[in-house]
């Protein structure tokens, strides 16, 4: 009965105790402060978790350790009151993040790391600079240095392998949503190894830079460097850096920092350590990269890269111009359509086709705004709009798509054009139109045609030579992969709607690849598989 | 006051692992008239021993886990019943193989609890897996520097624990828990090999082989859930990931010491098509 007593009060007293505890927010308490600040890879989203370890002054970890959840979608995070002693603190955000190139929830969980002194501030950033400086900075305190001056190399350092000055303010305090020059560093970085792939490539990029770094201070993996170039040369094209200043400012930036400029300096860099060239415009491929890279959807290593001479000096290039041909003249190739819905103007194409009929494809992908704008994934004006099946049918329902399945096998293998959501006098382009641009296009060797309709996604950031154009990739969703994200500069077809809704690869450098996913998206014999709601198609209409 | 607050928190964590069930069995202990102490644990002969500056390195490995991966040490009490006290210790793994180290230790019991979290490396495709996983692992840290965590470490862990807490001491639970989790997989004849926490997939030793051959056992599994999964909405769902580390976690109930039979328990967690395949 004691026993039982006992126990009861046990019982009682951890109540009480996790009451106090659970009260201690409220007390304000002189040895308790607040630590807050900002998660970002993109920012961190509701349920990610921040723990903060106690770390004494040669950064060896005290055991001390106090965790929260963040409770919005803006990666702030605040750990209130807490009794903390030490005035160093290994940081670490671990969750998904708004994706600045998605500008949705990453499909996986990322871990950062920021090393933070506390002395003078209670507020303090996790981000991927804090992130990449932290080993070094271990190091160096190890091999006998302050923190602070630890911190100080360190962070320059950082810079360095970017190319980027480091007298801003320390990288715990920068913040990607922020207008300072420090802040567009950190978003032009952020999104180089954004770009690297699927949330495990991006932490590896990471941990590999990071660990280069760690005992010298110099990123000596040249293969590394290269990559990262490469990334930010693509990034660095002005419709990629439009469509990113577009997601980061719906985010919540007031201020947009011109991280563009840091892209095309790091570029820049690289480009220049090509050799000198002769003949302007002339293409070649390059056997500059050591390491090929894996393409997702041709499941085989490749080497993409070519080069185009400027001024004098080879630039990176992947146009679709073939080698030694001149960039294609645009003057007087185009018409145009005007969208008497809305007033928005495209450009258009005529291609005659062998047969002598001439069929008028829309230059640009459309933008018109669907009835329903639920799943309205990404608009970017100027550059095009991703428009789910329902949406591009015309529906104004938010439904998902099962209605539409009698009446789609009617149409679909009927013969009939659907306007869908096209202007007047124009239709969703039927399967049999994109193979026939496509047969006369890789079956003539017509280059200059899809080099009218196909703007190269990457120009040369230098110059930022316009083709006329407009063929950025809006965005292509579906939700069949976690990890194998797409994205452009990853030897990709882009993906726009037909009738048919295939899959449709039209790709730049004609490569059996799109008459593959044509076959493949054929032989599936489940219509619906094809019917996902969720996914999100640019569109081009083609002229009754 | 800082001391209930470390305390609290860790308290929370472990429960949103036990959930209703600790609550559960809190509520039966004080009810039931014959309970044991709630702390429970190890005699009095276990002989805690406190550490000071000690560096602690190892590799996790489910496949090893990517670079930069999370690992959480946790000291464990003094009284030898291997609860918590709150303090934590955080390290990120380094490499490919998946190592990490965490220096300057000081605790206050030689037996630390050990939990990495990330993606890892597929053992049969080298591509990174879909989920982050958690693996745990116990460890007497007197006399090593070195532990690893692996899917041993993490199958025998819970069942350890509980072995402890009957009143084993850690050494005897340690080597039960190993030997029960070796007979289902019918490498009995290993136990003496080496502890789990010293194995690794890539050594040439036969015990390191067999914990190989138990983790692609592991992988050939969850890998089924993908290929499941693939192309379904459920793919992408966090509740995907959750179910292969809820297998992971609750492998160990069928650690009952009497070596019970697979295609059981494989037909219990939803994993019988992978027989019918074959």
């Amino acid at each position: 009965m004691s026993k039982k007593m006992n126990c009861i009060f046990s019982l009682l007293a951890a109540g009480a105790m996790l009451t106090a505890c659970s009260q201690m927010g409220s007390e304000a308490s002189e040895s308790t402060r607040t630590i807050s600040g900002t998660s970002q890879k993109g920012p961190f989203v509701k349920g990610t978790e921040v723990t903060l370890y106690g770390m004494d002054e040669k950064l060896l970890q005290t055991g001390s350790h106090y965790s929260t959840k963040i409770d919005n979608d803006k990666g702030k995070f605040s750990l209130k009151k807490i009794p903390l002693e030490e005035r160093y603190a290994w940081l670490n955000a671990n969750g998904y993040f708004i994706d600045e190139f998605f500008a949705e929830k990453s499909e996986q969980t990322i871990s950062l790391n920021s090393l933070v002194d506390l002395q003078n501030t209670d507020k303090v950033n996790i981000n991927v600079l804090t992130h990449l400086s932290f080993n070094r900075i271990r190091y160096l305190v190890k091999e006998g240095m302050t923190v602070g001056e630890a911190k100080r190399q360190a962070e320059a350092e950082v810079m360095n392998v970017f190319g980027f000055s480091g007298e801003d303010e320390s990288f715990e305090q920068l913040d990607i949503l922020s207008g300072g020059e420090g802040d567009a560093k950190l978003l032009a970085i952020s999104l180089i190894v954004l770009f690297n792939g699927d949330v495990g490539a991006v932490t590896e990029l990471m941990t590999s830079l990071s660990l280069d770094l760690e005992t010298d201070g110099v990123c000596d993996d040249t293969v590394l460097v290269r990559k990262l170039k490469n990334l930010a040369s693509s990034l660095a094209h002005k419709g990629i850096s439009e469509r990113i200043r577009w997601n980061i400012r719906n985010m919540g930036a007031t201020e947009i920092p011109d991280f563009r400029k840091y892209l095309i300096q790091f570029a820049s860099s690289w480009d220049s350590t090509w050799e000198s060239c002769s003949n302007q415009n002339e293409v070649v491929y390059t056997i500059m990269l050591e390491e090929p890279y894996y393409s997702i959807m041709s499941g085989r290593y490749v080497m993409p890269f070519r080069a185009i001479c400027r001024d004098g000096v080879w630039k990176y290039y992947n146009g679709i111009r073939m080698d030694g041909k001149s960039p294609v003249d645009t003057v007087g190739k185009y018409g145009t359509l005007v969208d008497e819905r809305d007033g928005r103007v495209y450009k258009t194409l005529d291609v005659e086709l062998d047969d002598g009929r001439v069929v008028t494809w829309m230059a640009d992908l459309l933008e018109y705004e669907p009835k329903s704008s639920k799943g309205d994934y990404k608009y970017i004006p100027g550059v095009g709009r991703e428009y789910s099946p329902c949406q591009i049918l015309g529906r104004s329902d938010n439904g998902s798509c099962e209605e539409l399945d009698s009446e789609m096998n009617d149409r679909i293998f009927g013969k009939e054009k659907i306007q869908g959501i096209c202007p007047d006098g124009w239709h969703i382009p039927i399967d049999r139109e994109w193979m026939e641009l496509y047969d006369f296009i890789s079956d003539g060797y017509r280059w200059e045609v899809a080099e009218l309709l196909v703007q190269s996604q990457y120009v040369d950031p230098e110059t930022d030579v316009s083709l006329g154009v407009n063929m950025y990739t809006v965005g292509f969703r579906n939700n069949y992969s976690i990890s194998e994200r797409e994205f452009p500069g990853y030897d990709y077809p882009r993906e726009f709607a037909t009738r048919e809704f295939a899959i449709h690869g039209f790709e730049v450098s004609f490569t059996n690849r799109s008459t593959w996913l044509w076959r493949q998206a054929k032989e599936v014999p489940d219509l619906y598989y094809e019917l996902h709601p969720d996914e999100h198609y640019g569109l081009r209409c083609v002229k009754d | 006051m800082k001391k209930c607050c470390i305390k609290k928190r860790s308290i929370m964590k472990w429960n949103r692992v036990l959930g209703c069930l600790a609550a559960g069995a809190m509520l039966w202990a004080c009810s039931g008239g014959e309970s044991k102490d709630i702390v429970g644990g190890a005699s009095g002969d276990s002989g805690i021993i406190a550490l000071k500056d000690k560096n602690i390195a190892g590799v996790a490995q489910k496949g090893p886990f990517v670079r930069g991966s999370s690992v959480v040490l946790k000291e464990t009490s003094k009284a030898g019943n291997l609860k918590p006290t709150g303090k934590e210790f955080f390290a990120t793994t380094r490499s490919d193989d998946g190592d990490f180290q965490i220096e300057g230790l000081n605790l206050e019991s030689q037996y630390v609890r050990l939990t990495a979290t990330g993606y890892y490396k597929r053992e049969k495709t080298g591509q990174n897996s879909r989920c982050q996983i958690s693996l745990n692992a116990l460890a007497d840290i007197s006399e090593i520097d070195h532990v690893n965590i692996n899917i041993l470490t993490h199958l025998e862990y819970d069942r350890t624990l509980e072995l402890v807490k009957e009143g084993n001491s850690f050494d005897e639970a340690k080597k039960q828990a190993h030997r029960e989790l070796m007979r289902v997989f019918n490498f009995e004849y290993l136990v003496d090999e080496g502890k789990s926490e010293s194995l690794d997939v890539t050594g040439d030793g036969e015990a390191d082989r067999a914990l190989e051959k138990i983790s692609s056992f592991i992988d050939d599994h969850t890998d089924f859930y993908a290929d499941d999964c693939f192309g379904h909405d459920k793919c992408a769902s966090l509740d995907y990931c959750m179910r292969i580390q809820e297998f992971l976690d609750t492998f160990f109930e069928i650690l009952d010491g009497n070596g019970p039979d697979l295609t059981v328990l494989l037909l219990q967690m939803d994993m019988n098509h992978e027989f019918g395949r074959n």
